[in-house]
């Protein structure tokens, strides 16, 4: 065996993994997701009631990064950061693929979901996915809620947001589906008041 | 025979009492085949005579233990003996098991050395006993090297022998006494003895372990740490029985010499804090070293003695009975609140204070502690977040003063708290039986925006400290749709919960309670359910 220093070893290893976790996890998507430990057992599952326990799948992310013994023999902090960087974003993509996925098969069994066939995204159908969600107003007035698209979709929600302020009976069905939202939102809040 | 596992053995009985011994010597009878009739570990009646056996060739043997570690018996010691010398001698055995008018062989038993002169006190005395008493037969002894002798032969069958039990053991052994118990290490222990087939010398094998391991932190009078091992061992045991159907009278009896030792320890800490810590400062040494857990620290006290004094079998005199209640009574706590791990001993101390204060002060304690875990996860901010209790008091100091520690490898800032708990759904409850409809109004709209969480253990068996691989981390929601009554939470506080226990311990709420200090994680909304009504038997639901 080479000379070695265990415990800087285990130091290193951890800084790193915690490194790679916090930057996996970086993206504005991710990072508004909290997360929690499992510390006992290997599965997790949220009750509902006294007889309605849904098992939750736990889904394992590998990832592999390849190293050339030339580039080892160069390495250094930069480096290292380099591949930490490579790892990270492998990460980041197999848990965002796994995110959609759940959200794909939740609003399947659900039939929370909205469908447009391959036609351009138009406010109409933005007021119909919209209306299907369960939003809060804890946070904002608007809605707690977050839109993920790529960022080719920008200009289309800017023209979006035009043709909402240009059509007044456009804009009159949206507060009505929010107003809605909000008074779905105040009656689960007026719910949590214990009665009798 | 390892030359280390004799060390060991001889380290631990050089320091140990008769009490302390007496268990090992009990076993080490039983595996030379001994028939064991009588034993006062855990009985008050002692008859001149500690432990009374019946030898492979039928010989009836009475032994009466002395504790002399690394001295010696003298002669005036041997004066003070004689009365209870005479009692070992003459008294003859009535016991069921033996025929009245049997003749007995005294013993007297050190685990240190005997003088020269008491060994001619004794040969003396034996001429006395065969010239008046024709039925009576002479005292004889065994002392420090034959002890030793029997100790090493029993251990043949009983130490563990896996090396990495080996290791573990000598690295429980070599840590300092004046610390922490090193938990997951000696938890290997006691689970690497106890795994696998059933075996009759599988508890005292663990508790002769625990004994020799207890001998560093009894150095240092670090009782706290004590108590917590053997209730770590006596929790382990309880499941290991309850892995059987069916139970032996042998190992009850081996579980209720763990339990001697449980309460002997908790009795020395609490000796320990009576006597030594009269004015109520609670420092070892250095508050600029403690600081950070000194507030925690007083409710963990508070905490393990409120334990004691809901145990109707603590045999607590009226002075440290009444020292304990001034102490749980009177005890000022602020800024203990770090996290969730301590709420057991908040618990603890509400059972010991509503049975013995009219007041509805501990009610009030209790609000407020469900007020304040709502306020602390309910924010956003996870630095005012408490973690859960899986995390030591030590990980919580160090995360908590990070930047003063400059230690940034917290795992606890990986692992969100928002609006998340542990325990305040069981608190809740607790609150509902007491009829506080009101405090219960106000704290409703929080609890049910929070997620309750608890370890799903697969059965009763897991309760014990090992990490369990088939537990399932359990997140409960607080369904929302329709509006709840007060009737509702009435109706759910008064049905029976039941803990997820071995049955050991059903009877035992004391162990389980003292248990939940040290591992927090393990004190889910039924074992608190429980709890409340084993301590608490007048609420109103």
């Amino acid at each position: 065996m080479l000379p070695r220093i265990a415990s800087l070893d285990r130091e290193f290893s951890e800084a790193i993994q915690n490194y790679v976790r916090a930057r996996a996890r970086g993206t504005q998507l991710l990072s508004e997701i909290k997360a929690h430990m499992i510390h006992e057992g290997r599965d997790s599952a949220i009750r509902r009631s006294t007889n309605e326990l849904e098992h939750a799948r736990i889904q394992e992310s590998i990832v592999e990064t390849t190293m050339s013994f030339e580039e080892i023999d160069d390495v250094d902090l930069d480096y290292v950061i380099k591949k930490a960087n490579e790892i990270a974003a492998k990460f980041e993509e197999q848990m965002s693929r796994h995110l959609f996925q759940t959200m794909d098969e939740a609003t399947q069994k659900t039939g929370l979901r909205a469908d447009a066939g391959g036609k351009p995204l138009t406010n109409d159908l933005l007021i119909e996915m919209l209306s299907k969600m369960h939003m809060d107003f804890e946070k904002s007035q608007a809605g707690d809620m977050s839109i993920v698209a790529s960022p080719q979709m920008m200009p289309v929600f800017e023209r979006l947001g035009r043709e909402m302020e240009e059509n007044p009976a456009m804009k009159r069905r949206w507060d009505s589906m929010i107003e809605e939202k909000r008074n779905e939102f105040r009656e689960r809040e007026i719910n949590r008041n214990l009665v009798g | 025979m390892s030359s280390e596992r004799e060390k060991l053995i001889e380290i631990w009985l050089d320091s140990a009492g008769e009490r302390q011994y007496q268990f090992a010597f009990r076993n080490s009878l039983l595996t030379a085949s001994y028939t064991i009739l009588h034993d006062t570990s855990h009985t008050a009646l002692e008859l001149g005579k500690d432990v009374i056996a019946v030898a492979p060739n039928g010989e009836l043997i009475a032994y009466q233990l002395k504790g002399n570690p690394g001295g010696r018996i003298t002669i005036s010691q041997w004066h003070e003996l004689i009365p209870q010398i005479n009692a070992l001698v003459h008294q003859p055995i009535f016991h069921p098991a033996v025929k009245n008018g049997t003749p007995h062989t005294p013993f007297l038993v050190t685990n240190g050395e005997i003088h020269e002169d008491v060994l001619a006190a004794i040969a003396a005395y034996n001429s006395s006993v065969s010239a008046n008493s024709p039925k009576a037969r002479g005292l004889r002894t065994i002392a420090r090297g034959q002890l030793l002798r029997m100790f090493f032969d029993s251990a043949d069958t009983l130490w563990p022998a896996g090396i990495q039990t080996q290791r573990n053991i000598l690295n429980v052994y070599a840590a300092a006494g004046n610390d922490e118990l090193p938990i997951r290490e000696f938890v290997e222990i006691l689970s690497s003895v106890l795994r696998g087939k059933y075996s009759d010398t599988a508890i005292p094998a663990v508790h002769l372990v625990t004994a020799i391991l207890a001998s560093n932190w009894i150095g240092h009078e670090n009782y706290f740490e004590l108590v917590k091992m053997y209730t770590l061992l006596a929790i382990s045991a309880a499941c290991y029985q309850a892995r059987w159907k069916r139970q032996r009278a042998k190992d009850k009896r081996f579980f209720d010499e763990i339990m001697f030792d449980v309460r002997s320890q908790t009795l020395s800490f609490i000796d320990d804090l009576l006597n030594n810590y009269k004015r109520p400062v609670f420092l070892n040494r250095d508050a600029f070293n403690e600081f950070g857990y000194y507030h925690p620290r007083k409710k963990m006290i508070a905490g393990v003695i409120s334990a004691a004094l809901l145990d109707r079998d603590m045999p607590l005199n009226q002075q440290q009975r009444d020292g304990l209640r001034d102490l749980v009574c009177n005890m000022k706590h602020s800024k203990f609140m770090l996290w969730e791990g301590i709420v057991p001993c908040c618990l603890a101390e509400f059972w010991a204070l509503s049975n013995f204060q009219g007041t509805r002060e501990p009610d009030r304690r209790l609000a407020i502690l469900a007020n304040d875990i709502l306020n602390s996860n309910g924010q956003e901010n996870p630095d005012y977040h408490l973690p859960g209790p899986y995390y030591s008091l030590g990980d919580v100091v160090r995360w908590k003063y990070k930047t003063l520690l400059q230690n940034f490898r917290s795992n606890i800032d990986q692992d969100d708290h928002y609006r998340r708990s542990w325990f305040v759904d069981a608190i809740f409850m607790v609150l509902v039986r007491r009829n506080y409809k009101q405090t219960c109004k106000l704290l409703w709209p929080s609890v049910t925006r929070f997620t309750h969480i608890r370890t799903q253990l697969p059965d009763s068996v897991s309760f014990g400290p090992m990490p369990c691989e088939n537990a399932i981390s359990e997140e409960k929601l607080i369904d929302t749709r329709t509006q709840k009554n007060w009737d509702d939470l009435t109706k759910e506080a008064s049905e029976t919960a039941t803990p997820e226990i071995p049955t050991e311990l059903l009877s035992r709420p004391f162990l389980t309670l003292l248990y939940c200090l040290f591992l927090p994680q393990r004190m889910d909304r039924n074992v608190i359910l429980w709890l409340d009504r084993q301590f608490c038997k007048s609420s109103w639901y």
